[in-house]
């Protein structure tokens, strides 16, 4: 079995922050706290040879950002393209990264980049996160915007979905 | 426009039809029949927090052999015919745009005896467990079992387990005389043939068509693949919505029952749209004038906003076409050559879903928003789908996350997703057109 990283974290930029801010569920952003920054994102891939030429492979997706002063966990909030319901999704992680699989089959080595691709081009259609930070007294920092799933450009910074309340 | 959703309306509406039961008993175990009498709300008095949601473009054939688990929401244009045998729909799931469920298929002998190898009896219907999401334009023909049993504990992709997410048949996508286990699923225009189980943790690839065991149970033969965390992820995020939708929409009805009919609100109440928003027309900028139309035959939902006149929306609109703008929107929709039959919108809030003009859109076609890949250099944030001025979209084809530019077409049940085509490109019928390339063909 090899791994691979299919794209690396270069540029080193902060994101552009919609001038509308959402809150984070119910919980009262806490003004002083800081908001997750500089996000990067890369695909990791781990593939295995089997019997007839085909390779079994998987992908994960991982999103990474800068540790915050202060915090003491993070808030991993996912939403999906039929929508975000009453309140997204979450979980907390206690480290500046988030890693999910994104991908997996069993392919000719020749064709294992487009049944990636193709796999991916779908999860980044339908599936989004977003970051708060969150310190020991359970406060939160407004969240980052929101990011698709899946997906990496060359540069390696994700790109931030339109998505913004409502008026 | 904002309005504020008024108290409770709840009449005391004697409960009939079927297993119906209040909603002081929301387990599993019960289960409503819509009668006419537990349309649109179902049981009729339920409270919103366990009742299931039938939009009342929704066609319910023999509903006393139909029965509904609490908390299912569906969606417009949908259709439920037990006709020929029954149909059971488990909690917290989802029947959505223009699905047609059917309890049987005309009998067949070489069906009947595909069938007979997975103990299916032709008259035993359609049964489906808890949180099953049968996505815009799917189709289930019976008999068919889909995620029936207790749930299962699996990976969660952190290191532990989380139960399963159900079942997910997306758009497209049909399944005909076959069983789905637990944590299994269809991808778009993807479809499973008679006397086939489909083992959990595997999802059919789109546009594929499996129609041996083989096919279902070995990713080698390049049908299906191993399903993965974001596959649950997304499955669970669904089921939360349209569980959401099912409550939301009957207090939008509970509120004023003209709500749910025509073109009218959305209804609100969620993070990502707390306003109840009405579409509007003469300006896909959403400068026109907002309608309401109760009597409207489609259903136009939300932040819709038509260059087209209300009177040129009934001239060129077919029916059972359902514009769905749950979470607000707001999307423009520029001049419509032609919509047919069963046209399907739906846009995530902010995702900022825009058409040109004059495009022709075929019976069928599903066009789904989000931001591209490409980032806007000013806002640097996603670019919105954009379909431009003078394209063609197929019967059958979907479109999401892409843009396709002025004069494009894209063939009969076709599918482009985060793609970009080019001026007048032209995508042939039956294939997956994904990050700019050809995915694989649909194959039936």
């Amino acid at each position: 079995m090899r791994t691979r990283l299919t794209a690396a974290a270069v540029a080193v930029a902060a994101l552009v922050v919609p001038a509308c801010v959402e809150t984070a569920g119910e919980v009262t952003p806490a003004a002083s706290l800081g908001r997750p920054a500089e996000f990067r994102v890369a695909l990791h891939t781990e593939e295995e040879s089997t019997a007839g030429e085909l390779v079994t492979w998987r992908t994960w997706w991982e999103l990474t950002w800068t540790s915050v002063p202060g915090a003491t966990s993070y808030v991993v909030e996912t939403a999906t393209s039929e929508g975000g319901g009453d309140r997204p999704r979450e979980r907390t992680v206690e480290q500046p990264k988030w890693r999910i699989e994104v991908a997996a089959g069993t392919s000719a080595p020749a064709a294992l980049e487009r049944d990636q691709q193709g796999q991916l081009a779908f999860t980044a259609a339908q599936l989004f996160v977003r970051i708060a930070t969150a310190d020991q007294d359970g406060r939160r920092s407004a969240p980052s915007p929101w990011f698709p799933v899946g997906e990496v450009l060359p540069e390696g910074v994700p790109v931030p979905q339109p998505l913004s309340a409502h008026p | 426009m904002r309005i504020l959703a008024t108290p409770l309306l709840v009449a005391l509406v004697a409960v009939a039809g079927g297993s119906a039961v209040g909603a002081d008993e929301p387990t599993a175990d019960v289960t409503c029949s819509p009668t006419s009498i537990n349309r649109p709300v179902c049981p009729a008095a339920s409270e919103p927090e366990t009742a299931s949601f039938l939009d009342p473009t929704s066609v319910v054939i023999a509903p006393r052999r139909i029965h509904l688990a609490p908390q299912v929401y569906v969606a417009p244009f949908a259709a439920l015919d037990a006709s020929r045998a029954s149909i059971h729909i488990g909690p917290e799931s989802n029947v959505q745009d223009n699905v047609a469920v059917v309890g049987g298929g005309a009998p067949d002998r070489q069906r009947a005896r595909a069938l007979a190898r997975l103990g299916l009896d032709e008259g035993s219907g359609v049964e489906t467990g808890e949180r099953v999401i049968l996505a815009h334009g799917s189709r289930v023909i019976g008999p068919a079992r889909l995620a029936v049993g207790e749930v299962i504990q699996v990976p969660d992709g952190e290191g532990g387990t989380t139960p399963d997410s159900g079942v997910f048949v997306s758009f497209g996508a049909e399944v005909d005389g076959a069983i789905l286990e637990r944590d299994s699923g269809l991808s778009a225009l993807a479809r499973i043939g008679p006397g086939v189980r489909l083992p959990s943790g595997f999802i059919v690839l789109p546009g594929k068509n499996v129609t041996t065991q083989a096919e279902a149970e070995d990713p080698a033969l390049g049908k299906v693949r191993p399903i993965v965390a974001a596959d649950r992820e997304f499955n669970a995020g669904v089921v939360e919505v349209n569980v959401g939708l099912a409550r939301e929409y009957t207090q939008l009805y509970r509120d004023d029952p003209t709500n749910v009919r025509g073109i009218n609100y959305d209804p609100g109440g969620n993070e990502f749209d707390e306003s109840r928003d009405l579409p509007t027309v003469e300006s896909d900028l959403c400068t026109g004038p907002q309608v309401r139309e109760p009597q409207f035959p489609n259903r136009v939902i939300g932040d819709a906003c038509f260059a087209d006149s209300l009177a040129e929306l009934r001239d060129k609109m077919s029916r059972s076409i359902s514009i769905r703008a749950d979470e607000g929107g707001p999307f423009g929709i520029g001049t419509i050559t032609r919509m047919g039959r069963g046209v399907i919108f739906h846009a995530l809030e902010g995702t900022d879903l825009r058409t040109g003009d004059n495009v022709t859109y075929g019976a069928g076609v599903i066009v789904h928003g989000g931001g591209r890949p490409q980032v806007n250099p000013t806002t640097g944030i996603a670019t919105p789908t954009l379909i431009g001025d003078n394209v063609v979209l197929a019967d059958g084809s979907i479109v999401f996350r892409s843009l396709v530019r002025n004069g494009a077409s894209v063939g009969t049940r076709s599918v482009v997703v985060g793609s970009e085509l080019t001026l007048g490109q032209v995508i042939p019928d039956r294939v997956i057109y994904a990050n700019d390339g050809v995915f694989g063909p649909v194959e039936w």
